[in-house]
C-alpha cells in the first residue's frame, strides 16, 4: 500500500450527517487505500458507528459523497447498489448472526442469494471460510452454542462469504478477553496481508489499534481531530485530546499536562 | 453444603444487622459564635437516614448565621454521607449561612471535592423537549400520520415483494415458510379448538334460555351457524392470531432489529421484507382459512352438545345448521379471515422492523403489534360489514 501512488478504494468527501435535526458528523473527508487496515477512533458517542453506517449505505447523509471502489453508494439504487454491496462485508458489534441458522447456513445465505453455485460448492466454500477463521468443525452449531469470540469470528467468516474487497468491522473486540482479542487481531492482519482485503475497523481498543492499524482517523465532536499512523499521533500530535487518548490519560491528567486547572 | 438464600433468610439477615451508630450533638457557644454541631460514627445510608432531616432543620434554622460542623469523629463516610454534606452546603448557600466542615478525614475530603454543587445546578441539555399542549397535539397528530404513511409504504413493499416471489418461486425461503405455517397453523390448533368449542357451547346455552320461552330453541342452530361462519369465527381466530403470532413476529423481528441482524441483511443486499416478512405473512394467510374452519366446526360441535342436552337429536340440529347457512356465508367468512391474517401478521412484522433501542423496544413492539392488530381487525370488520351489505352477500 502506498497512498502516494495507489488510487483510494474508499473516498469520503464532505460528509455531513445526523439523525433528524441532530448533526453528528460535520464535513468529514478522508481516503482509504487498498489493502490498508484503517481504524476509526474516538470516544463513546462521537459518531464512529454512525460514520460506518453511512459508509455501508445504511443511512443517507445530509450532504457529501461516499465512493466505494469508484462507485457512489449514496446515490446508487437498485441493481447498482446491490453490486456495490457485493464488494463489501460487514460485521456488527453483536455479531448479528442469524440465530435460527447454523454457522454454515449463515455463511451460505449470501451465496444462495447472489450466486448460482451448486449446493456442494456452497458447502465447501462455507467450510473454507470457517477454517479461515479457525472454526473448523463448528459448521452445524447454532450461534447461541458458541462463545462471544467465536461468534465474532463466525461473523467475519459470513462477511467474507462473497470474497469482498472491503470488510467493515464495528467494534470487533467489544467484550472479548485479551487473548481472544489478540487472536482476532492476528486474523485481521493475516486476511489483510494474504488476501489483500481492505479493513475499516471502528474501535477504541488501544492495544488492537497499535497492533493492526496502518492509519487511523480520530473523531471528536463530529469532526476529524487527527489522522495518521497511530504511533505518530501518540508522539507528535499537537492536539492534547488526541495525545491523551493514545496515552490513556484521565481528564485530570490531561488538565495537568495542558496546564489548565 | 451451600445454603440457599431465601427471602425469609434475607429478611432475618437484614434484621440482625447491627444498627448504624451515628450521633449528632449540638453545642451552643457564647452569643455571636457559630452554632457547633458534632457528628460522630458511620455516615452510611443507614446512618444518614437517621439524622438527615434533623440536621437539615437545624442548619436551615440558622438563617444568616454561622454553623461549624465538626466531623472529626466520623469513622466512615460513603456516597450517602457525602450527599448529606453536599446537601448541607447547598442549604447553607441558599440561606446565606456560613457553614464550615471541620476535621473531615483526608480520604473523605477527596470524595467531597469530586463533586461540585454547580454541576447539579446546570444539568446537561436533555434531548427530550417539553412542549406545550398545542405542540404536543401537533406532534401526536404528525406521529399518527407518519404511522399511517409507514403502514401504506409497508403494504406496498410487501405486495411488491410478494409479486416478486410469485414470479420467482425460488426466491421464497420455503423451509422458513413451512416452519411458520406449522407454527401459526398446526401449533395453534389446541387453543383454536378449545376457544371454538367453548364459544359455541356458551353462545348456544345463553341463547337457548330466552329462545326456550318461545319454544324456538331449534333456531339456536341458525344463530350459531350464521354468527360463527360469517362473523365470530374469522374475528376470534384473528384476535387469537394477533395475540399468538402477531406478537411473536413483532418480538422476533424486533430482537433481530436490536441485534443488528436486519442491518446485516440490508448490507448483504437482501430485502428484509422479502426475506423475513413474506414467508411469515404468506404462510399465515395460507393456514388461516384452515384454522377458521376448525374454529367453526368445533363451535358448532359445542352448540350441538347444548342442543343434545336440550333433547334435540344430532340429525335435527345438523340439518337445521346446514339449511340455515349458505356456501357464500362460509366463503365470505373465510375471505375475511385471510384479510385479517394479512393485517395482524403484517402489522406484527412491521412493528418488529420499527423497533429501535434496547430490549424494552422488543416488548413495546410486541404490545403495539397486538393493539394495532386488534384495531385493524375491528376497522376492517366494519368495512366488510358495509361491503357485504352493499353487495348483498
Amino acid at each position: 500500500m502506498n497512498p502516494a501512488h495507489d488510487k483510494p478504494i474508499i473516498e469520503v468527501t464532505g460528509l455531513t450527517a445526523g439523525y433528524g435535526e441532530d448533526i453528528i458528523l460535520r464535513d468529514i473527508s478522508f481516503q482509504v487505500y487498498p489493502g490498508e487496515v484503517f481504524c476509526i477512533l474516538g470516544g463513546s458517542g462521537c459518531g464512529k458507528s454512525t460514520l460506518m453506517k453511512q459508509m455501508i449505505g445504511l443511512y443517507h447523509p445530509s450532504s457529501g459523497k461516499i465512493s466505494l471502489d469508484g462507485e457512489d453508494i449514496v446515490t446508487a439504487e437498485g441493481r447498482m447498489r446491490k453490486n456495490i454491496l457485493r464488494k463489501i462485508g460487514v460485521t456488527y458489534q453483536s455479531g448479528a448472526l442469524f440465530g435460527s441458522m447454523t454457522l454454515k447456513e449463515n455463511i451460505k445465505l449470501p451465496l444462495e442469494e447472489f450466486t448460482k453455485l451448486p449446493h456442494d460448492a456452497m458447502d465447501l466454500i462455507a467450510s473454507m471460510k470457517l477454517k479461515l477463521v479457525g472454526l473448523t468443525g463448528f459448521g452445524d452449531h447454532l450461534p447461541a452454542e458458541l462463545s462471544g469470540g467465536m461468534q465474532k469470528r463466525a461473523a467475519i467468516a459470513r462477511a467474507m462469504a462473497l470474497d469482498p474487497r472491503i470488510l467493515f468491522l464495528d467494534e470487533p473486540l467489544a467484550g472479548l478477553d485479551p487473548i481472544t482479542s489478540a487472536g482476532l487481531d492476528a486474523l485481521i492482519l493475516s486476511l489483510a496481508k494474504n488476501l489483500g482485503i481492505t479493513f475499516v475497523v471502528v474501535t477504541h481498543e488501544l492495544p488492537s489499534i497499535y497492533a493492526i492499524a496502518d492509519r487511523v482517523i480520530m473523531l471528536d465532536k463530529g469532526h476529524i481531530a487527527a489522522q495518521g499512523a497511530p504511533g505518530e499521533l501518540r508522539e507528535k500530535s499537537d492536539n492534547v485530546w488526541v495525545r491523551a487518548f493514545f496515552n490513556r490519560l484521565s481528564p485530570q491528567e490531561q488538565h495537568q499536562q495542558s496546564g489548565t486547572p | 453444603m451451600q445454603k440457599q438464600v431465601t427471602p425469609r433468610l434475607m429478611k432475618k439477615a437484614v434484621l440482625a444487622a447491627p444498627a448504624a451508630h451515628v450521633s449528632l450533638t449540638t453545642a451552643s457557644g457564647p452569643p455571636g459564635a457559630p452554632l457547633r454541631l458534632v457528628l460522630t460514627g458511620r455516615l452510611d445510608a443507614d446512618g444518614t437516614a437517621q439524622i438527615w432531616e434533623k440536621i437539615e432543620k437545624i442548619v436551615a434554622g440558622v438563617r444568616g448565621g454561622a454553623v461549624a460542623l465538626d466531623v472529626s469523629g466520623v469513622e466512615y463516610c460513603d456516597g450517602s454521607g457525602i450527599a448529606m454534606l453536599l446537601d448541607l452546603q447547598r442549604l447553607a448557600g441558599a440561606s446565606q449561612t456560613a457553614l464550615s466542615i471541620n476535621g473531615l478525614r483526608e480520604e473523605f475530603g477527596q470524595l467531597l471535592a469530586m463533586f461540585d454543587l454547580s454541576d447539579a445546578a446546570t444539568p446537561a441539555p436533555s434531548r427530550r423537549r417539553h412542549l406545550d399542549l398545542p405542540s404536543e397535539i401537533g406532534h401526536a397528530a404528525s406521529r399518527v400520520w407518519g404511522d399511517v404513511w409507514n403502514l401504506i409504504e409497508f403494504v406496498g413493499e410487501f405486495w411488491a415483494s410478494l409479486f416478486y416471489v410469485l414470479a420467482r418461486p425460488k426466491a421464497l425461503r420455503w423451509k422458513d415458510a413451512l416452519h411458520f405455517a406449522e407454527n401459526t397453523g398446526a401449533d395453534s390448533l389446541p387453543i383454536i379448538i378449545l376457544i371454538g368449542f367453548l364459544m359455541g357451547l356458551i353462545t348456544a346455552f345463553q341463547s337457548a334460555i330466552p329462545l326456550k320461552q318461545f319454544g324456538a330453541e331449534i333456531f339456536v342452530a341458525n344463530l350459531l351457524g350464521l354468527s360463527m361462519l360469517r362473523e365470530l369465527g374469522p374475528l376470534v381466530t384473528a384476535i387469537i392470531m394477533a395475540g399468538r403470532s402477531g406478537s411473536a413476529f413483532a418480538a422476533e423481528l424486533g430482537t433481530m432489529q436490536v441485534n443488528e441482524e436486519i442491518n446485516a441483511l440490508v448490507t448483504m443486499g437482501l430485502d428484509p421484507v422479502r426475506f423475513l416478512v413474506v414467508p411469515r405473512v404468506l404462510s399465515a394467510m395460507a393456514v388461516m382459512p384452515l384454522i377458521v374452519m376448525f374454529f367453526n366446526f368445533f363451535a358448532l360441535i359445542g352448540g350441538g352438545v347444548v342442543m343434545v342436552s336440550l333433547g334435540y337429536p344430532v340429525v335435527t340440529y345438523s340439518k337445521q345448521v346446514v339449511a340455515s347457512v349458505t356456501l357464500t356465508d362460509m366463503v365470505g367468512g373465510l375471505f375475511k379471515s385471510v384479510v385479517f391474517s394479512h393485517l395482524v401478521c403484517g402489522i406484527g412484522c412491521l412493528r418488529g422492523l420499527q423497533a429501535r433501542g434496547g430490549p424494552s423496544a422488543v416488548g413495546d413492539s410486541a404490545t403495539s403489534a397486538v393493539v394495532s392488530g386488534i384495531i385493524l381487525i375491528a376497522v376492517f370488520d366494519g368495512i366488510f360489514a358495509v361491503l357485504f351489505y352493499a353487495l348483498k352477500i
